[in-house]
């Protein structure tokens, strides 16, 4: 196969980065608020993204969650914890929303990049639920609409 | 002969002896003093390397025998064998494979912290991707379930997934 940008454009997947960091102090060291990321990584092509993320409590997932594999003709809408009474009675799914807008994700290409372009960024500190997140959650959802 | 032979190996990746001569042309290259993790990690097949061939095959799950062997071989993957990968991946949008590939101690999904977090090389971590392709093209929801998340994020302050999805196609 000697025709490499065939190759390219038949891709068929991207692949996708999602990061979960806590930037350290500078003078202290110490651990700042924790800080959830997406990008897609190269040679991704860019997208349009509008992405929910949920977190829930490992232990009560079969309670919490949609079922798994998720029945065939299921809309997305459908799946998210507000619509389902089931996952109303639990306590709530801590919920971020994450859109690009007005320009796609970008894999990053250049150190010069603007910010924003290549990665959709949420702040634990910045939700009220998550900033009392003390005990150990483990189990996330994340619905992507392109 | 070990270039010729891991060629043999990237154009009839099926073959029963594939995984046999790997292990042969790992042991002679052992005696003789040649990196073979080199061979591996060379871009000489077409300007890419085994691995990429190997990948871009997408062997399915109950063969990944092979593929196995060939990471065992190659160590800790380069800089540009990781890239590979991805680009391999990427192509055939394989997210199972890929995850086989990630979870692989050479892949170095881990940090050093949270190898001694989680007392391996591995990630004890899972990911699931399922895509929408009838109503809703380029959705997909990926579920993660990390182990010893509190505490990972409390000392290393950091866990990193990588994954393979559709989303909408490109234009």
């Amino acid at each position: 196969m000697t025709d490499f940008n065939s190759i390219s454009l038949t891709s068929s997947g991207r692949l996708w980065c999602l990061k979960f960091y806590a930037a350290p102090d500078k003078k202290t060291g110490a651990l700042g608020p924790w800080t959830i990321s997406l990008s897609i990584v190269n040679p991704s092509p860019p997208t349009w993204l509008d992405l929910r993320v949920i977190i829930t409590e490992p232990r009560r997932k079969s309670a919490r969650l949609p079922p798994w594999p998720l029945p065939k003709g299921s809309a997305v809408a459908s799946l998210l914890p507000a619509s389902s009474p089931d996952l109303r009675r639990e306590k709530p799914a801590i919920q971020f929303r994450l859109q690009t807008n007005p320009h796609q994700l970008q894999p990053p290409t250049s150190a010069k990049m603007k910010p924003g372009r290549n990665e959709l960024v949420a702040h634990f500190a910045e939700n009220a639920m998550s900033s009392g997140l003390q005990f150990p959650y483990a189990f996330f959802v994340f619905v992507f609409s392109s | 002969m070990a270039y010729k032979s891991v060629r043999d190996v990237v154009k009839h990746p099926e073959a029963q002896q594939s995984t046999a001569l790997i292990e042969t042309c790992a042991e002679m290259c052992r005696t003789k003093g040649v990196n073979f993790a080199k061979i591996l990690q060379d871009p000489v097949f077409e300007g890419h390397m085994a691995l990429y061939w190997i990948i871009i095959g997408r062997p399915p799950p109950d063969q990944y025998g092979l593929l196995s062997t060939i990471l065992n071989h190659c160590g800790p993957l380069s800089p540009d064998a990781t890239n590979e990968v991805r680009l391999a991946c990427i192509q055939v949008g394989d997210q199972a494979l890929f995850s086989y590939l990630w979870r692989h101690p050479v892949y170095g999904a881990l940090s050093g912290t949270d190898e001694l977090l989680l007392g391996g090389a591995s990630p004890t971590d899972h990911v699931e991707v399922e895509e929408f392709t009838a109503e809703e093209i380029g959705a997909f929801i990926a579920r993660f379930e990390i182990s010893q998340f509190h505490k990972r994020m409390s000392i290393s302050g950091r866990i990193v997934f990588e994954f393979i999805a559709r989303g909408l196609s490109p234009c």
